[in-house]
């Protein structure tokens, strides 16, 4: 015998209230002064159950019913507000470009990240639909006691664009070389994750001077804070030749600048130690 | 598209009562936990233990205790989908 049956057996027993069809019904367990005892809406498919109104021994015969939902018939309980953050997140994620972002990444990076990414997502797009900010603190902060700093360093390059305008033209221009490996890809994505607090990301047209003014911002913070090193990452011919020009520029002003450059594919890591 | 039929929805005002269907109870401290032992903790899957007003909800797999935050109801997503 399913909930729903034993369900419609209760209140018809205890309540006198019959109900021929209980099926896909969204039940739901209340507790107030104002509505009555069992509250049943056949045209919304809702079937309201206070508590506050039930005896002490109606309450008895309920508690193991609702016990069965879930031990027995695998239902889930659930609060109404996080019943409602969860159709949220689900209708976010199925919105084109995230599912296309999210497929794209899938078993492309490690299991936790991908996870991490997703509540990163759907916080920037909480955010960009204009949610209150302190639920949007409140979100992230979700995501970093969970997937602690590189959470957060997910979560920011994630509200930046990154992984829509670095982290996936890095692995499709790192695809097209016969040489290409997965671990390769692991190697530099870990990188762009491990050191986002200390890294500036040039993508598409971003000028010279836009580049050398954020680096020149990094430094300075990051000495401010005892780092004494900054990471630049870039894609594509014009990005890299841009970095290289910051580079030298910033070499002559800072002639201790060590600078370290990885190049490959139009792909270019550079790590500037002062 | 999240099957809603599987799930029975209940007001926060309603938390106590959904716990003590499940034998649980809370402690001096806000935390959920064993209603015969009143010293064990009940945990989330990671190993979380469960302050009353984070409590979002229960489902089978043994007894699985749902935080309100936003990586569980994702990976809920997933089981509902």
């Amino acid at each position: 015998m399913s909930f729903l049956d034993k369900l419609k057996d209760f209140v018809s027993a205890k309540f006198n209230i019959n109900i021929h069809h209980l099926i896909n019904v969204n039940v739901h367990v209340t507790r107030n002064d104002s509505s009555r005892q069992i509250e049943y809406h056949e045209a919304g498919r809702t079937l309201t159950i206070n508590v506050e109104k039930f005896t002490p021994a109606q309450l008895d015969e309920f508690r193991p019913l609702l016990r069965g939902a879930v031990d027995e018939d695998d239902k889930i309980i659930l609060e109404k507000e996080s019943e409602a953050l969860l159709e949220d997140i689900a209708s976010k994620e199925s919105a084109g470009d995230t599912t296309a972002l999210l497929h794209f990444f899938k078993d492309k990076i490690p299991k936790e990240d991908y996870s991490a990414l997703r509540a990163a997502l759907y916080v920037r797009k909480s955010f960009q639909e204009g949610s209150n900010s302190d639920v949007v603190h409140k979100l992230r902060n979700d995501i970093i006691r969970k997937y602690s700093r590189r959470g957060r360093n997910i979560s920011n390059l994630c509200s930046s664009g990154y992984f829509e305008k670095m982290i996936k033209p890095i692995y499709e221009e790192m695809k097209r070389s016969p040489d290409f490996s997965q671990e390769e890809f692991l190697e530099y994505y870990n990188t762009i994750i491990e050191e986002e607090a200390f890294a500036v990301f040039v993508s598409g047209g971003m000028s010279t001077d836009e580049v050398r003014q954020e680096v020149e911002n990094k430094i300075k913070r990051n000495l401010r804070y005892g780092i004494s090193h900054v990471s630049i990452h870039g894609i594509g011919r014009n990005n890299v030749d841009t970095i290289k020009t910051v580079i030298y520029e910033l070499k002559g002003r800072h002639p201790m600048m060590k600078v370290t450059i990885s190049e490959s594919d139009n792909i270019i890591a550079a790590k500037l130690r002062f | 598209m999240i099957i809603r039929e599987n799930i029975i929805t209940f007001d926060s005002s309603t938390r106590s009562d959904v716990l003590s269907c499940f034998d649980k109870s809370i402690d001096s401290n806000g935390y959920i936990v064993e209603r015969d032992s009143p010293t064990q903790k009940v945990i989330t899957p990671d190993g979380e233990d469960i302050k009353i007003e984070e409590f979002a909800g229960i489902r089978k797999g043994s007894e699985i205790f749902l935080k309100s935050d936003l990586p569980t109801l994702i990976e809920l997503v997933d089981k509902l989908n």
